[in-house]
């Protein structure tokens, strides 16, 4: 989905950009107004600082992507990213040289993940309650780490959020190393064309032989791991772990994907999509921040955007469904019977 | 359901000291009262098969809203009914967007949630509204028997709920509507009205919450309710109410309000924090949602040990469900 025609115009290939991420110019646009009304904000500076505030979002929307393609949901990502942070803070890892954190950190979301995965593809239960529970769950465990106390991180550690390499910060080169990893496998590998077939269609992809269970519990776990990546870029960004961290955030990311063109009943959407989202809905908050409003207002915003991106996204669906040149290349039901000749 | 909750009981009675004296008793109750009450309207909303996030955020809303009203126009009366008003009216906005504009539940109300919340918050400027009358808030505290009223209000809410859904045509179709959306379009029930109502039920049911939470704290705030979602909609879940919809009384989510209330007490006679509450009452919530399907899988896994054939119940189920 991320690959572009290789021949045609310059026209042919801009309606096809347009066509793919209809964000493209939403983004543009958003820029252009903010760049024209508040001063400053037309910055390297600021636009640089919108890019880091994205990163978090856009890590943990990658795995948020996965998850919504197999037709779940995973409301747990801010605890996860909370509790990601808290063991990082823990005094058992003060000592331990940066590496050994980030693996710990890692561990922490696999884990995590693999909870969440491992209860939606063996029980069956709504991933909706799933992780509605164990989003409670991850948010006490972090607080039973941190004693809801505010913790400052050690300067190794903060590292990752204000450093650079050759001026580009860190948090930023992560964003997009995630980004593009998430983009190749979902187009490039099995995992990724399995992750599709079993959203677009559960029933077809069991009776196809596809291991069903086991791409749910990788998507889930995917999320895990990133949204501890995210608690990574967001804490070391901050320097400090507080308890507070991630509350939310579940909003944010799954708006951001939805935004992006996901369908919330799966099996249709792209890893350019989710950024875009991302960086749409970072884009908002700053413009919210340059004209002075309540951080309630950003609340009411995101909500409002969840409820007009899934709108939408129902229109272009009927839209895109009457017009048989576009439905045939990405219908979900095609990409379940090439994947099923595929594997086996 | 009843068994595990008699099971906590005599467990945590062992546990601890007090929890079965009359006093701690009449303490689980009145503490569960506001959750209690939410959870009717949850009940009716998962027995559709959807969901409300933002039945927290409506609790807060309108007693917000009947604060407000009571300390401004004095009125006891006139604040109940704005408060009420305040949860139908967000309810019906819920339920419109879901059965009207057809967007899924959890999206409609998750956005809900912080839309209702920011907005809250704005308009009272994150302060906590109030004073409100005395006897309001002696509603919370005493009653008849020494059981708050709250308590006997949360009660003979259950006994109407449970009437309206097994006795009124209205329950019926609720009941239909979460079996079999297809078959109850075919049959003649007016799916999208059904929806919609259910929803403005609920968000009626928060708001008497939101109400009775208002009298408990003898004030309102934007986020007093942000706390309650998962105890609501665990309660639910606990009490064995099927998430497809179609199938679940009102007696289950009782039982399942106790469950949580009764653990909850033990916790803290127990000394545990908050936050190691929290772990434990995400825990069990996910236990108690997992435990069907797992033991579900279970079984299927020692069949098809046993045997090969696997005769795809499933499309066969669906033919004749």
């Amino acid at each position: 989905m991320t690959s572009l025609p290789s021949a045609g115009s310059v026209g042919i290939w801009t309606r096809s950009v347009l066509r793919r991420q209809p964000l493209l110019p939403v983004l543009v646009t958003l820029l252009v107004i903010l760049a024209a009304w508040y001063d400053g904000f037309a910055t390297v500076a600021n636009l640089r600082n919108i890019a880091v505030q994205a990163s978090p979002l856009t890590i943990a929307a990658v795995g948020m992507t996965y998850v919504i393609m197999t037709s779940g949901i995973d409301l747990s990502v801010g605890s996860m990213l909370f509790l990601a942070a808290a063991v990082e803070s823990s005094s058992a890892l003060i000592d331990q040289p940066a590496i050994g954190v980030f693996l710990a950190i890692g561990a922490t979301g696999l884990l995590m993940g693999l909870v969440n995965g491992l209860a939606v593809a063996m029980t069956g239960v709504p991933a909706l309650i799933v992780t509605l529970a164990t989003m409670q769950a991850f948010r006490g465990a972090g607080g039973h780490i941190t004693g809801q106390q505010d913790i400052s991180l050690p300067e190794g550690l903060r590292g990752i959020g204000t450093g650079s390499l050759l001026g580009v910060p860190t948090p930023i080169l992560l964003a997009a190393v995630t980004a593009l990893c998430g983009g190749l496998v979902f187009s490039r590998t099995r995992f990724g064309r399995y992750v599709q077939a079993v959203g677009s269609n559960h029933g077809a992809a069991v009776d196809a032989g596809l291991p069903v269970r086991t791409v749910l519990i990788g998507a889930y776990a995917l999320a895990g791991v990133l949204a501890a990546v995210a608690s990574l870029t967001q804490t070391a960004r901050l320097g400090a772990v507080q308890p507070s961290i991630g509350q939310g955030f579940e909003l944010t990311v799954i708006t951001a994907v939805v935004l992006g063109g996901t369908s919330l009943f799966g099996g249709r959407g792209s890893i350019g999509g989710t950024v875009l989202g991302a960086l749409v809905l970072t884009t908002v908050q700053t413009g919210l921040v340059f004209s002075g409003s309540s951080p309630y207002v950003f609340d009411i915003v995101r909500g409002g955007v969840l409820l007009v991106a899934v709108l939408a996204a129902g229109a272009r669906w009927r839209v895109l469904a009457r017009t048989v040149g576009l439905t045939s290349r990405r219908r979900p039901a095609n990409a379940g019977r090439a994947d099923t000749a595929g594997s086996a | 359901m009843l068994p595990a909750l008699i099971l906590l009981i005599v467990v945590l009675s062992f546990l601890t000291d007090g929890l079965l004296a009359k006093s701690n008793i009449i303490n689980v109750f009145s503490q569960s009262a506001v959750v209690a009450i939410a959870a009717i309207g949850a009940t009716f909303v998962i027995l559709t098969g959807g969901i409300d996030l933002s039945v927290g955020s409506v609790i807060g809303a309108s007693g917000v809203a009947s604060a407000w009203v009571m300390s401004t126009t004095g009125s006891l009366a006139l604040g109940i009914a704005g408060g009420l008003f305040a949860g139908a009216a967000i309810g019906a906005l819920v339920g419109a967007t879901v059965a009207k504009l057809k967007v899924v539940p959890f999206a409609v109300t998750l956005a809900g949630l912080y839309v209702v919340s920011g907005c809250t918050t704005l308009l009272v400027h994150g302060k906590t509204i109030g004073p409100v009358p005395t006897g309001f808030i002696q509603f919370s505290i005493d009653g008849p028997g020494g059981v708050p009223d709250s308590v006997w209000l949360a009660v003979v809410l259950y006994v109407l709920a449970q009437v309206a859904l097994t006795r009124t045509k209205w329950g019926r179709r609720v009941l239909h509507v979460g079996a079999n959306v297809e078959v109850a379009r075919i049959s003649g029930i007016r799916v999208a009205r059904t929806t919609l109502s259910v929803y403005a039920v609920a968000g009626l049911f928060s708001a008497i919450a939101g109400v009775v939470l208002t009298s408990g704290l003898a004030g309102a705030s934007a986020s007093m309710g942000s706390p309650l979602l998962l105890n609501v909609v665990g309660a639910v879940v606990l009490g064995g109410t099927s998430l497809a919809g179609g199938r679940g009384s009102l007696l289950r989510t009782g039982i399942g309000v106790l469950f949580l209330g009764f653990l909850s007490n033990g916790m803290s006679l127990l000394g545990l924090q908050d936050y190691d509450q929290q772990i434990v009452t995400g825990a069990f919530i996910f236990l108690a949602a997992s435990a069907d399907g797992l033991a579900r899988w279970l079984r299927r896994r020692s069949t098809a040990r046993r045997g090969p054939s696997d005769p795809q119940p499933q499309a066969a189920g669906m033919a004749t469900g």
